[in-house]
């Protein structure tokens, strides 16, 4: 694990959440498993600090929790997207793109 | 929506806050049971995986606290667990308590107090349907224009005829009238009225009807409304009433209805009921009595209409009317006000005044409790660094302190609403006659708003200091300090500050209660130049057919001047027809005789007619020429006696003596005998008017005052003065008999009433005042126990201790004086209206109220200087 990667990009959090369930219903570990099999490991979430976001997402109304079972049968909460989320998802994602590309093109000048 | 799901998850947090934290406990529990899966799965040993686990994800505590700040309802959350806190500490701390919530109650309840009073004076509609529409109005005085007086009908029937904006406007006036029934004569007290009054104030009969526009003509006055108090009294609520005759002051009338509870007179001066409603007495029509401005008028604006509108429309009747009957109307002006602002408008600035002094000892209150918390802060230091090494954030100790102060004041509220439910009672038996709508003052829904409201206001303003001292706490430094860890002394900084505030809020009041005080004193020390020892005044008036002319006037008024003159323990009797606090202002323009026809205006004189002893029954030295003679009659030449002034006026170094006086509305002159000395109007701060005597003998009215000077204590005379004029004749009316000195003492009722109120609250500031210098030069001491213990150890003389730690509190004590004078002289201006006989920046009030703080800033200290100076150096340094 190296330095570099640790830190999550401030503000990145809420979106690669809503990204992640914008594929499938998870709960909270999956959420973070899944964010780190996508981005190659890249990308560490925080675990504890993954709840207090899900929190504020929910009560955003971008998300809704319910309890169901776990593929092993294990009763666990449950994030799924609502059609708010989905729209949020949309303008966070062309918010970064911008940010991104910005953010590519600064350091890219030489 | 985003405020729809917003809300329901609050809601939901609020309602059910077990569920979420259910749910946040089991979903952090499965996390971290799937990660030591994942890491087992991997080979991690097990317990290792559990420890991993664990570490990767943090203290959960600390999650879940991120988690309920993010659902908002955190403070809602946290609230109770900080009252629950707050109220643990409040019992470990029960003389804290005690101390807090009394002093705020108190300091909470007279305000609430105070506003129930101005609550129902001033800010509750008037009883009346529709109260906003209602309007007084008032002409006014030729050469005073803010001067208001009543208005004349006739004037107010073209007002009513040609303007827009007024549905109707009525007319009334009080007047006497004496009941005469089998059992005798009464004194009723009746008000006369046009039609239009009950409709603009939409007065209802309880039973019959009330006055039409019918009852107004000629031949149809003869009929009556009675009040329902009145009738209740009277007649035992006997509806069959109705229909009967009652004879009123010698005439018949018919009565034709009651008006219903509560229907009263508008109180455009003063509380005042009526017993029984009349017609107008007088043709409002009539052109003859343009000029006579002897009527309240109220009218009632249409629903669309606005007082600005009907202000200047009325104004412009007012010049057609100007133009039309020159005589009666030439330089009389307008004046339109709510009647709302007409009624209140005499008490308004006293009840500020009061809202105002009170509000200050509010203030000085939170600084005392601001200094309580604080002392309790640097007490509880430790505990507010643990808690912040634990991870209590900033905002939660300041909710903290918040949620404790907000507690405190609520119970403080608590206690002040019970304050204010006996006070209010209290301050209403007091308060003088004269105030409207004292009837209608109550605790009410308002007054527990604002006194929910003062909490909220005092939470944050006592709130302030001890947050700003707990944000500066750093967990290590406090919990590294010991009790004798290096500390600055309380005095300075906030403590210093608060001190500084309350001495100088405590200076401003004392100087507004020293102004009054020293106001009273002027009036009670009023010299009117005459004798008012052993002085009764009692009004006469002889209303019947038998004294029509002047000789069974002026009989009548011989034989009663013996009659009195032979009651045991009578010196003299005199007659007049008014005086220093008794009688009426009836004045002229006079002139010089020489001078008049000339066009000149003259000066303006008050006029009396008197008895020969009058200025002798009153000791007014007789200072030129002769007093009047009983040789002073009818055929004699007509004569007059004047004051000082009056002659220094008109004939400025020059002998006034058989000098001619011109009179204008009497339209005759008459000679100048005597000169006589002045005597002060009963106000310290106004000069002496000019004034002319002359004999009643030529100038008879069936109405006069006597005066009558006893030898004996004037008490017993006065219970036999009525029945001795009475013997004489039983039909004459005969008003109060008053104590001379009792009439001056109702004049100082209301000066007396401020000046006790406004003493009462600056004596609790001082009294704070004192405790917070107290409080906080005893812990400025505590926490130098162990310096002080070094020099006395060193050496240091024990008395020098005692002036330090006396000089530190006078000094921090002095700048608050400094600032308190400057706070005074700034709200001079509001207290100017209420003085007499000193000035708002009189320096014999503002430096003895400056020397008393800071004796009190001495006493205060002075306790515990000593125990400074008694401090055991071993012990002190063994601690």
């Amino acid at each position: 694990m190296g330095k570099q990667q640790s830190d999550m990009i401030r503000g990145t959090l809420d979106m690669l959440v809503l990204k992640v369930l914008s594929m499938d219903p998870m709960h909270g570990w999956g959420i973070c498993e899944r964010i780190k099999l996508i981005s190659d490991d890249e990308l560490q979430v925080n675990q504890g600090s993954l709840y207090p976001a899900l929190h504020k997402l929910t009560q955003e109304g971008w998300i809704r929790s319910y309890w169901g079972l776990t593929e092993n049968n294990r009763k666990a909460r449950f994030y799924r997207l609502t059609r708010a989320g989905q729209k949020q998802l949309a303008v966070e994602a062309a918010h970064w793109s911008r940010l991104a590309s910005a953010v590519t093109r600064v350091m890219a000048t030489s | 929506m985003r405020f729809f799901s917003r809300l329901f998850f609050r809601l939901r947090a609020v309602l059910f806050p077990s569920r979420l934290e259910e749910a946040m406990k089991e979903e952090m529990a499965f996390h971290m049971e799937m990660e030591a899966k994942k890491l087992m799965d991997s080979g991690v040993p097990p317990d290792e995986a559990v420890r991993k686990a664990r570490r990767d994800f943090g203290e959960p505590e600390y999650h879940k606290e991120k988690a309920r700040e993010s659902w908002g309802v955190g403070t809602v959350q946290n609230f109770r667990i900080d009252a629950r806190h707050t109220f643990r500490t409040l019992r470990r701390n029960p003389t804290f308590a005690f101390v807090a919530i009394l002093t705020l109650g108190l300091g909470i309840g007279a305000n609430s107090a105070i506003f129930s009073v101005v609550n129902g004076i001033l800010f509750r509609d008037l009883p009346f349907n529709a109260p906003d529409q209602l309007v007084s109005i008032c002409e006014t005085f030729p050469d005073d224009p803010g001067r208001c007086v009543t208005a004349s009908p006739p004037n107010v029937a073209d007002w009513a005829e040609r303007s827009g904006s007024f549905q109707d406007i009525g007319v009334f006036r009080w007047w006497g009238h004496i009941l005469e029934t089998s059992d005798g004569a009464q004194d009723l007290s009746s008000l006369l009225a046009n039609p239009e009054l009950f409709r603009v104030m939409g007065y209802q009969p309880a039973v019959g009807r009330v006055f039409r526009d019918e009852d107004q003509l000629e031949g149809n006055r003869y009929r009556a409304v009675l009040d329902y108090d009145f009738w209740e009294a009277q007649f035992g609520s006997d509806p069959t009433i109705v229909g009967t005759t009652l004879t009123l002051s010698g005439e018949t009338f018919e009565v034709i209805g009651v008006l219903r509870e509560g229907h009263k007179p508008p109180q455009t001066a003063g509380e005042r009921g009526a017993d029984i409603w009349l017609p107008l007495h007088i043709d409002p029509r009539d052109n003859e009595y343009r000029d006579w401005r002897g009527f309240y008028a109220i009218g009632r604006l249409n629903p669309d209409a606005s007082l600005e509108v009907a202000r200047q429309e009325l104004n412009v009747i007012r010049q057609g009317l100007l133009q039309e009957y020159p005589e009666a109307n030439q330089g009389w002006g307008l004046q339109l006000t709510t009647l709302h602002d007409r009624v209140v408008g005499p008490v308004k600035n006293t009840l500020f005044l009061f809202l105002g002094a009170v509000g200050l000892v509010l203030l000085i209150t939170c600084a005392n409790i601001a200094n309580l918390i604080l002392a309790r802060l640097s007490s509880r230091e430790s505990e507010m660094g643990i808690r912040t090494a634990l991870g209590a954030g900033t905002g939660r100790l300041t909710g903290q302190l918040l949620t404790e102060g907000l507690i405190l004041a609520l119970l403080g509220a608590g206690v002040g609403l019970a304050v204010a439910w006996v006070a209010t009672p209290v301050f209403l038996s007091l308060a003088p006659a004269g105030i409207p709508r004292l009837s209608e003052v109550a605790v009410d829904g308002r007054v527990l708003v604002f006194t929910l409201g003062l909490a909220v206001l005092a939470t944050v303003l006592f709130g302030i200091a001890p947050l700003a001292r707990a944000s500066r706490i750093r967990p290590m430094d406090a919990l590294r300090k010991t009790r004798h860890g290096k500390r600055k002394g309380p005095v300075g900084g906030i403590n210093g500050a608060l001190v500084v505030s309350e001495v100088a809020l405590a200076l401003a009041l004392l100087v507004g209660a020293g102004l009054l005080t020293r106001s009273f004193a002027s009036f009670y020390r009023w010299d009117p130049g005459i004798d008012r020892d052993h002085l009764l005044v009692v009004s006469v008036y002889a209303a019947t057919s038998s004294y029509q002319s002047t000789d069974a006037i002026m009989n009548l008024y011989r034989t009663l001047d013996l009659e009195l003159l032979a009651l045991p323990g009578v010196r003299s009797v005199a007659r007049t027809s008014a005086g220093p606090l008794f009688g009426g202002f009836e004045s002229d323009q006079v002139l010089r005789a020489e001078e008049a026809g000339q066009g000149g205006t003259g000066q303006q004189a008050r006029w009396f007619d008197v008895s020969p002893s009058f200025f002798e029954t009153l000791s007014i030295p007789v200072l030129r020429g002769r007093g009047l003679t009983t040789a002073d009659n009818p055929d004699a030449p007509m004569v007059m006696v004047v004051n000082e002034t009056f002659a220094n006026r008109l004939w400025p170094g020059e002998d006034p003596l058989g000098q001619e006086v011109w009179m204008e509305l009497h339209d005759g002159s008459r000679q100048v005998v005597g000169v006589v000395a002045d005597v002060p109007p009963f106000n310290p701060d106004a000069a002496t008017g000019a004034e002319m005597y002359w004999p009643q003998a030529q100038y008879t009215r069936p109405f006069s005052y006597f005066v009558i000077r006893t030898e004996t204590d004037p008490a017993a005379v006065q219970l036999q003065v009525t029945d001795r004029i009475h013997s004489v004749d039983p039909d004459i009316q005969v008003g109060t008999v008053n104590d001379y000195d009792a009439l001056i003492g109702s004049r100082l009722v209301q000066p007396r009433f401020n000046m006790l109120l406004i003493a009462i609250f600056s004596g609790v500031a001082l009294v704070l005042a004192g405790i917070g210098i107290y409080g906080v030069v005893s812990r400025s001491v505590a926490s130098r126990t162990r310096e002080i213990g070094i020099r006395v150890a060193l050496g240091a003389k024990r008395s020098r201790v005692v002036r330090e730690v006396v000089g530190q509190s006078v000094g921090i004590v002095g700048i608050g004086v400094a600032l308190g004078i400057g706070l005074a002289l700034a709200l001079s201006r509001f207290i100017r209206g209420f003085l007499t006989g000193v000035v708002a920046t009189d320096p014999l009030t503002y430096s003895s109220v400056a020397l008393t703080l800071l004796a009190v800033a001495v006493m205060a200290s002075l306790v515990p200087a000593l125990t400074a100076s008694r401090v055991d150096p071993m012990e002190s340094l063994r601690e």
